[in-house]
Protein backbone atom coordinates (compact mmCIF):
# COMPACT_ATOMS: atom_id res chain seq x y z
CA UNK A 1 0.00 0.00 0.00
CA UNK A 2 1.27 3.40 -1.24
CA UNK A 3 2.04 5.57 1.74
CA UNK A 4 0.64 9.18 1.01
CA UNK A 5 2.87 11.83 1.46
CA UNK A 6 2.16 15.35 2.90
CA UNK A 7 -0.97 16.32 4.83
CA UNK A 8 -3.30 14.50 2.16
CA UNK A 9 -4.03 11.08 3.30
CA UNK A 10 -4.46 12.76 7.17
CA UNK A 11 -7.16 11.39 8.79
CA UNK A 12 -8.46 14.39 10.39
CA UNK A 13 -8.47 16.60 7.04
CA UNK A 14 -11.89 16.70 6.52
CA UNK A 15 -12.46 17.94 9.83
CA UNK A 16 -9.91 20.84 9.09
CA UNK A 17 -11.58 21.64 6.12
CA UNK A 18 -14.70 21.70 7.99
CA UNK A 19 -13.79 24.29 10.43
CA UNK A 20 -11.96 26.24 7.66
CA UNK A 21 -8.84 26.73 9.08
CA UNK A 22 -7.56 24.80 5.68
CA UNK A 23 -8.84 25.41 2.50
CA UNK A 24 -9.63 22.17 0.14
CA UNK A 25 -6.26 21.89 -1.53
CA UNK A 26 -5.07 21.26 2.35
CA UNK A 27 -3.15 24.79 2.08
CA UNK A 28 -3.69 26.96 5.61
CA UNK A 29 -6.42 29.64 4.97
CA UNK A 30 -5.78 33.48 4.96
CA UNK A 31 -7.71 33.24 8.70
CA UNK A 32 -5.33 30.29 9.85
CA UNK A 33 -2.42 32.27 8.35
CA UNK A 34 -3.59 35.65 10.36
CA UNK A 35 -3.67 33.71 13.53
CA UNK A 36 -0.45 32.25 13.27
CA UNK A 37 1.15 35.61 12.82
CA UNK A 38 -0.91 37.48 15.39
CA UNK A 39 -0.31 34.58 17.80
CA UNK A 40 3.89 35.20 17.26
CA UNK A 41 3.02 38.82 17.48
CA UNK A 42 1.47 38.73 20.57
CA UNK A 43 3.85 36.47 22.33
CA UNK A 44 6.66 39.33 21.26
CA UNK A 45 4.39 42.28 21.97
CA UNK A 46 4.29 41.24 25.57
CA UNK A 47 7.88 40.53 26.20
CA UNK A 48 8.33 44.10 24.70
CA UNK A 49 5.93 45.33 26.79
CA UNK A 50 7.30 43.80 30.18
CA UNK A 51 10.85 43.48 29.24
CA UNK A 52 11.99 46.09 27.01
CA UNK A 53 9.62 48.86 27.53
CA UNK A 54 11.39 51.14 29.70
CA UNK A 55 9.71 52.27 33.08
CA UNK A 56 7.88 55.68 32.89
CA UNK A 57 9.69 58.18 35.83
CA UNK A 58 6.84 59.30 36.80
CA UNK A 59 4.04 56.92 36.65
CA UNK A 60 6.10 53.08 37.26
CA UNK A 61 5.13 50.41 36.13
CA UNK A 62 1.24 51.09 35.67
CA UNK A 63 2.46 53.08 32.43
CA UNK A 64 2.75 49.68 31.03
CA UNK A 65 -1.24 49.38 31.05
CA UNK A 66 -1.03 51.94 28.24
CA UNK A 67 0.35 49.94 25.80
CA UNK A 68 -2.77 47.18 25.68
CA UNK A 69 -5.20 50.48 26.48
CA UNK A 70 -4.49 52.71 23.65
CA UNK A 71 -4.65 50.09 20.81
CA UNK A 72 -7.74 48.44 22.31
CA UNK A 73 -9.70 50.89 22.18
CA UNK A 74 -8.27 52.30 18.70
CA UNK A 75 -9.12 49.05 17.60
CA UNK A 76 -12.53 49.30 19.24
CA UNK A 77 -13.29 52.79 17.03
CA UNK A 78 -12.10 51.00 14.06
CA UNK A 79 -14.91 48.13 14.66
CA UNK A 80 -17.58 50.59 14.74
CA UNK A 81 -16.19 52.07 11.67
CA UNK A 82 -16.60 48.98 10.15
CA UNK A 83 -19.85 48.30 11.18
CA UNK A 84 -21.06 52.05 10.00
CA UNK A 85 -19.62 51.25 6.85
CA UNK A 86 -20.67 47.85 7.05
CA UNK A 87 -24.32 48.77 7.95
CA UNK A 88 -24.84 51.45 5.08
CA UNK A 89 -23.76 49.20 2.43
CA UNK A 90 -25.81 46.04 3.70
CA UNK A 91 -28.90 49.44 3.50
CA UNK A 92 -28.07 49.84 -0.20
CA UNK A 93 -27.16 46.41 -1.50
CA UNK A 94 -29.14 43.80 0.72
CA UNK A 95 -26.01 41.47 0.67
CA UNK A 96 -25.67 38.98 3.87
CA UNK A 97 -22.33 39.37 3.67
CA UNK A 98 -22.03 43.01 4.81
CA UNK A 99 -24.55 41.90 7.39
CA UNK A 100 -22.49 39.24 8.92
CA UNK A 101 -19.61 41.62 8.54
CA UNK A 102 -21.41 44.36 10.46
CA UNK A 103 -22.57 41.83 13.29
CA UNK A 104 -18.69 40.13 13.56
CA UNK A 105 -17.09 43.49 13.83
CA UNK A 106 -19.92 44.93 16.24
CA UNK A 107 -19.65 41.76 18.77
CA UNK A 108 -15.44 42.62 18.75
CA UNK A 109 -16.13 46.12 18.97
CA UNK A 110 -18.40 45.50 21.89
CA UNK A 111 -15.40 43.08 23.83
CA UNK A 112 -13.02 45.59 22.73
CA UNK A 113 -14.61 48.86 24.11
CA UNK A 114 -15.52 46.60 27.79
CA UNK A 115 -11.11 45.65 27.69
CA UNK A 116 -10.76 49.59 26.89
CA UNK A 117 -12.65 50.66 29.67
CA UNK A 118 -11.29 47.50 32.08
CA UNK A 119 -7.90 48.82 31.76
CA UNK A 120 -8.78 52.07 31.58
CA UNK A 121 -9.84 51.79 35.37
CA UNK A 122 -6.95 49.49 36.35
CA UNK A 123 -5.04 52.46 35.13
CA UNK A 124 -6.92 55.07 37.02
CA UNK A 125 -6.99 53.22 40.43
CA UNK A 126 -3.18 53.73 40.86
CA UNK A 127 -2.70 57.22 38.88
CA UNK A 128 -6.20 58.84 39.93
CA UNK A 129 -6.82 57.51 43.32
CA UNK A 130 -9.58 56.34 42.58
CA UNK A 131 -11.27 53.62 39.61
CA UNK A 132 -13.74 55.35 38.09
CA UNK A 133 -14.57 59.75 37.70
CA UNK A 134 -17.35 61.36 35.45
CA UNK A 135 -14.90 62.84 33.17
CA UNK A 136 -15.62 63.45 29.64
CA UNK A 137 -13.68 60.71 27.88
CA UNK A 138 -15.01 58.02 30.47
CA UNK A 139 -18.33 59.22 30.38
CA UNK A 140 -18.71 59.08 26.58
CA UNK A 141 -16.43 56.17 26.56
CA UNK A 142 -19.47 54.32 28.61
CA UNK A 143 -22.40 55.95 26.34
CA UNK A 144 -20.53 54.17 23.09
CA UNK A 145 -20.68 50.92 25.24
CA UNK A 146 -24.23 51.13 26.38
CA UNK A 147 -25.03 52.14 22.62
CA UNK A 148 -23.43 49.07 20.71
CA UNK A 149 -24.57 46.76 23.55
CA UNK A 150 -28.22 48.31 21.57
CA UNK A 151 -26.79 47.07 18.48
CA UNK A 152 -26.26 43.38 20.06
CA UNK A 153 -29.78 43.54 21.13
CA UNK A 154 -32.02 45.21 18.78
CA UNK A 155 -31.28 41.94 16.49
CA UNK A 156 -32.80 39.37 18.80
CA UNK A 157 -35.69 41.78 19.75
CA UNK A 158 -36.39 42.33 16.65
CA UNK A 159 -39.71 40.08 14.57
CA UNK A 160 -37.68 38.66 12.35
CA UNK A 161 -34.06 38.00 11.19
CA UNK A 162 -34.37 40.37 8.25
CA UNK A 163 -35.81 43.18 9.98
CA UNK A 164 -33.24 42.52 13.14
CA UNK A 165 -30.74 43.28 10.17
CA UNK A 166 -32.55 46.41 9.14
CA UNK A 167 -32.58 48.01 12.71
CA UNK A 168 -29.63 46.74 13.66
CA UNK A 169 -27.68 48.68 10.83
CA UNK A 170 -29.81 51.54 11.81
CA UNK A 171 -28.58 51.69 15.15
CA UNK A 172 -24.63 51.01 13.59
CA UNK A 173 -25.20 54.17 11.47
CA UNK A 174 -26.67 56.46 14.26
CA UNK A 175 -24.46 55.65 16.91
CA UNK A 176 -21.34 56.40 14.80
CA UNK A 177 -21.55 59.70 15.33
CA UNK A 178 -20.47 59.32 19.06
CA UNK A 179 -17.12 57.46 18.04
CA UNK A 180 -15.71 61.45 16.85
CA UNK A 181 -17.19 62.99 19.97
CA UNK A 182 -14.86 59.97 22.27
CA UNK A 183 -12.30 60.75 20.09
CA UNK A 184 -12.60 64.41 20.83
CA UNK A 185 -13.83 64.88 24.09
CA UNK A 186 -10.13 64.62 25.73
CA UNK A 187 -9.05 67.94 23.09
CA UNK A 188 -12.92 70.06 23.65
CA UNK A 189 -12.95 69.69 27.53
CA UNK A 190 -9.64 69.59 28.92
CA UNK A 191 -9.91 67.24 31.62
CA UNK A 192 -7.93 64.49 33.63
CA UNK A 193 -7.57 62.17 30.86
CA UNK A 194 -3.91 61.90 28.73
CA UNK A 195 -4.20 63.61 25.55
CA UNK A 196 -4.29 61.64 22.43
CA UNK A 197 -1.15 60.05 21.48
CA UNK A 198 -2.03 59.23 17.53
CA UNK A 199 -4.53 60.96 15.55
CA UNK A 200 -4.47 64.42 14.51
CA UNK A 201 -4.09 66.14 18.07
CA UNK A 202 -1.27 63.75 19.49
CA UNK A 203 1.17 65.72 21.48
CA UNK A 204 4.21 64.13 19.71
CA UNK A 205 6.62 64.46 22.22
CA UNK A 206 4.69 62.91 24.96
CA UNK A 207 6.67 59.36 24.73
CA UNK A 208 10.63 58.89 24.32
CA UNK A 209 11.73 56.44 20.69
CA UNK A 210 11.61 53.55 22.33
CA UNK A 211 8.04 53.87 23.85
CA UNK A 212 6.65 54.92 20.54
CA UNK A 213 8.13 52.17 18.94
CA UNK A 214 6.48 49.52 21.51
CA UNK A 215 3.13 51.49 20.96
CA UNK A 216 3.47 51.04 17.20
CA UNK A 217 4.07 47.28 17.62
CA UNK A 218 1.03 46.97 19.63
CA UNK A 219 -1.18 48.49 17.38
CA UNK A 220 -0.20 45.92 14.46
CA UNK A 221 -0.83 43.66 16.36
CA UNK A 222 -3.96 44.10 17.96
CA UNK A 223 -4.81 45.23 14.04
CA UNK A 224 -3.80 41.79 12.87
CA UNK A 225 -5.57 40.07 16.35
CA UNK A 226 -8.46 42.20 15.58
CA UNK A 227 -8.82 41.25 11.99
CA UNK A 228 -8.60 37.63 13.02
CA UNK A 229 -11.40 37.92 15.61
CA UNK A 230 -13.64 39.24 12.78
CA UNK A 231 -12.88 36.66 10.37
CA UNK A 232 -13.71 33.91 12.61
CA UNK A 233 -16.86 35.42 13.69
CA UNK A 234 -17.97 35.56 10.39
CA UNK A 235 -17.03 32.18 9.52
CA UNK A 236 -18.80 30.70 12.90
CA UNK A 237 -21.89 32.98 11.75
CA UNK A 238 -21.91 31.44 8.83
CA UNK A 239 -21.83 28.04 9.93
CA UNK A 240 -24.60 28.88 12.32
CA UNK A 241 -26.50 29.82 9.24
CA UNK A 242 -25.56 26.13 7.83
CA UNK A 243 -26.80 24.73 10.57
CA UNK A 244 -30.01 26.61 10.54
CA UNK A 245 -30.47 25.27 6.83
CA UNK A 246 -29.98 21.87 7.63
CA UNK A 247 -31.96 21.50 10.53
CA UNK A 248 -34.97 23.46 8.65
CA UNK A 249 -34.90 20.98 5.83
CA UNK A 250 -34.55 17.85 8.59
CA UNK A 251 -37.98 19.17 10.04
CA UNK A 252 -39.33 19.24 7.08
CA UNK A 253 -38.34 15.51 5.98
CA UNK A 254 -40.58 15.22 9.25
CA UNK A 255 -37.36 13.38 11.58
CA UNK B 1 -49.99 55.85 6.50
CA UNK B 2 -47.33 53.95 4.73
CA UNK B 3 -50.40 53.65 1.96
CA UNK B 4 -50.78 57.20 0.76
CA UNK B 5 -48.52 58.51 -1.65
CA UNK B 6 -45.74 60.55 -0.35
CA UNK B 7 -42.28 59.95 -0.21
CA UNK B 8 -41.11 58.19 2.87
CA UNK B 9 -39.39 61.44 3.87
CA UNK B 10 -42.24 63.27 4.12
CA UNK B 11 -43.72 61.18 6.54
CA UNK B 12 -40.79 60.95 8.66
CA UNK B 13 -40.69 64.57 8.78
CA UNK B 14 -43.95 65.11 9.65
CA UNK B 15 -43.92 62.39 12.51
CA UNK B 16 -41.22 64.19 14.00
CA UNK B 17 -42.40 68.19 13.54
CA UNK B 18 -45.70 67.22 15.61
CA UNK B 19 -43.94 65.76 18.41
CA UNK B 20 -41.55 68.74 18.15
CA UNK B 21 -44.82 71.19 18.14
CA UNK B 22 -46.03 69.08 20.68
CA UNK B 23 -43.07 69.59 22.72
CA UNK B 24 -42.28 72.97 22.53
CA UNK B 25 -46.22 73.48 23.80
CA UNK B 26 -45.44 71.62 26.83
CA UNK B 27 -42.16 73.26 27.28
CA UNK B 28 -43.46 77.09 26.68
CA UNK B 29 -46.22 76.02 29.63
CA UNK B 30 -43.57 74.71 32.24
CA UNK B 31 -41.20 77.27 31.29
CA UNK B 32 -42.36 80.28 33.08
CA UNK B 33 -43.80 77.76 36.02
CA UNK B 34 -40.20 76.56 36.49
CA UNK B 35 -39.22 80.35 36.44
CA UNK B 36 -41.53 81.28 38.96
CA UNK B 37 -40.78 78.28 41.48
CA UNK B 38 -37.15 78.43 41.14
CA UNK B 39 -36.74 81.94 40.69
CA UNK B 40 -34.83 82.67 37.24
CA UNK B 41 -35.37 84.07 34.22
CA UNK B 42 -37.03 82.37 31.59
CA UNK B 43 -36.92 85.21 29.20
CA UNK B 44 -33.61 85.01 27.93
CA UNK B 45 -32.93 84.30 24.45
CA UNK B 46 -29.75 81.93 24.94
CA UNK B 47 -32.01 79.32 26.83
CA UNK B 48 -34.73 79.27 25.04
CA UNK B 49 -32.29 79.03 21.58
CA UNK B 50 -30.74 75.79 23.92
CA UNK B 51 -33.73 74.14 24.15
CA UNK B 52 -35.60 74.52 21.15
CA UNK B 53 -32.04 73.18 19.53
CA UNK B 54 -32.33 69.89 21.94
CA UNK B 55 -35.89 69.47 21.33
CA UNK B 56 -35.27 69.05 17.87
CA UNK B 57 -32.76 66.82 18.45
CA UNK B 58 -35.04 64.83 20.77
CA UNK B 59 -38.01 64.65 18.23
CA UNK B 60 -35.87 63.33 14.87
CA UNK B 61 -34.70 60.37 17.27
CA UNK B 62 -37.38 59.86 19.36
CA UNK B 63 -39.39 59.16 16.08
CA UNK B 64 -37.09 56.84 14.50
CA UNK B 65 -36.55 54.68 17.19
CA UNK B 66 -40.20 54.67 18.06
CA UNK B 67 -41.05 53.42 14.53
CA UNK B 68 -38.25 50.74 15.21
CA UNK B 69 -39.25 49.82 18.83
CA UNK B 70 -42.72 49.87 18.15
CA UNK B 71 -42.41 46.76 16.33
CA UNK B 72 -39.85 44.87 18.25
CA UNK B 73 -40.73 42.36 21.05
CA UNK B 74 -40.93 44.09 24.73
CA UNK B 75 -41.06 47.42 23.03
CA UNK B 76 -41.39 49.46 26.54
CA UNK B 77 -37.76 47.74 27.35
CA UNK B 78 -36.36 48.29 23.77
CA UNK B 79 -36.94 52.02 23.09
CA UNK B 80 -35.26 53.18 26.23
CA UNK B 81 -32.64 51.25 25.86
CA UNK B 82 -31.91 52.12 21.92
CA UNK B 83 -32.63 56.03 22.37
CA UNK B 84 -31.15 57.02 25.58
CA UNK B 85 -27.58 56.35 24.52
CA UNK B 86 -28.07 57.84 21.45
CA UNK B 87 -29.77 61.03 22.52
CA UNK B 88 -27.39 61.48 25.70
CA UNK B 89 -24.74 63.47 24.61
CA UNK B 90 -27.31 65.83 23.10
CA UNK B 91 -28.91 66.02 26.83
CA UNK B 92 -25.03 66.51 28.28
CA UNK B 93 -24.78 69.56 25.99
CA UNK B 94 -28.46 71.08 26.80
CA UNK B 95 -27.81 70.41 30.27
CA UNK B 96 -24.59 72.31 30.32
CA UNK B 97 -25.66 75.27 27.95
CA UNK B 98 -28.76 75.47 29.67
CA UNK B 99 -26.81 76.03 33.29
CA UNK B 100 -24.40 78.50 32.07
CA UNK B 101 -27.85 80.17 30.03
CA UNK B 102 -29.76 80.46 33.00
CA UNK B 103 -26.29 81.58 34.78
CA UNK B 104 -26.81 84.96 32.34
CA UNK B 105 -24.27 83.70 30.07
CA UNK B 106 -24.13 85.11 26.17
CA UNK B 107 -24.12 82.75 22.98
CA UNK B 108 -19.53 83.26 23.42
CA UNK B 109 -20.53 81.41 27.47
CA UNK B 110 -21.69 78.74 26.27
CA UNK B 111 -18.83 77.48 24.70
CA UNK B 112 -18.89 74.61 22.52
CA UNK B 113 -22.14 73.12 23.73
CA UNK B 114 -24.38 74.53 21.86
CA UNK B 115 -22.62 74.17 18.04
CA UNK B 116 -22.69 70.33 19.73
CA UNK B 117 -26.05 70.36 19.96
CA UNK B 118 -26.50 71.56 16.28
CA UNK B 119 -23.82 69.68 15.06
CA UNK B 120 -26.33 66.82 16.14
CA UNK B 121 -29.61 67.92 14.71
CA UNK B 122 -28.15 68.58 11.45
CA UNK B 123 -27.01 65.05 11.53
CA UNK B 124 -29.90 63.79 13.08
CA UNK B 125 -31.68 65.82 10.42
CA UNK B 126 -29.77 64.06 7.43
CA UNK B 127 -29.42 60.56 8.77
CA UNK B 128 -33.07 59.53 10.23
CA UNK B 129 -35.29 60.56 6.84
CA UNK B 130 -33.12 58.21 4.96
CA UNK B 131 -32.67 55.51 7.64
CA UNK B 132 -36.91 55.76 8.45
CA UNK B 133 -37.50 54.36 4.49
CA UNK B 134 -35.57 51.31 5.68
CA UNK B 135 -37.32 50.70 9.24
CA UNK B 136 -40.77 51.40 7.59
CA UNK B 137 -40.19 49.04 4.33
CA UNK B 138 -42.35 45.95 4.34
Amino acid sequence: MARTEGIEGWRGLPLLRWTGLVDSAGRPSLRTVIAAVAGVLMLVDLYLIFMVAPTDSVLGHIQRVFYFHVPIAIMSFLAFFVVFVASIAYLVKRDQGWDNLAYAAGEVGVVFVTLALLSGVIWAKPVWNTWWTWEPRLTTTMILWLIYVAYLMIRSYAPNRAKGAIYAAVVGIIGFIDVPIVYYSVVWWRSIHPSPVVGPFSQADSLNGTMSAILLFSFITFVLFFVYLVLERMALRNAEDELGRVRFSLRRAGR
Amino acid sequence: MLVSPVSRDAIFLAKAMSSFIFMVLVEAALLPAYAVLLDFSALSFTLVFTIVLATLGFALVGTLFSAMAAQTRSREIMLPVLFFPIILPVIIAAVEASTRAIGGETFVGLGRWLPLIAVFDALFLVICPWVFSFVVEE
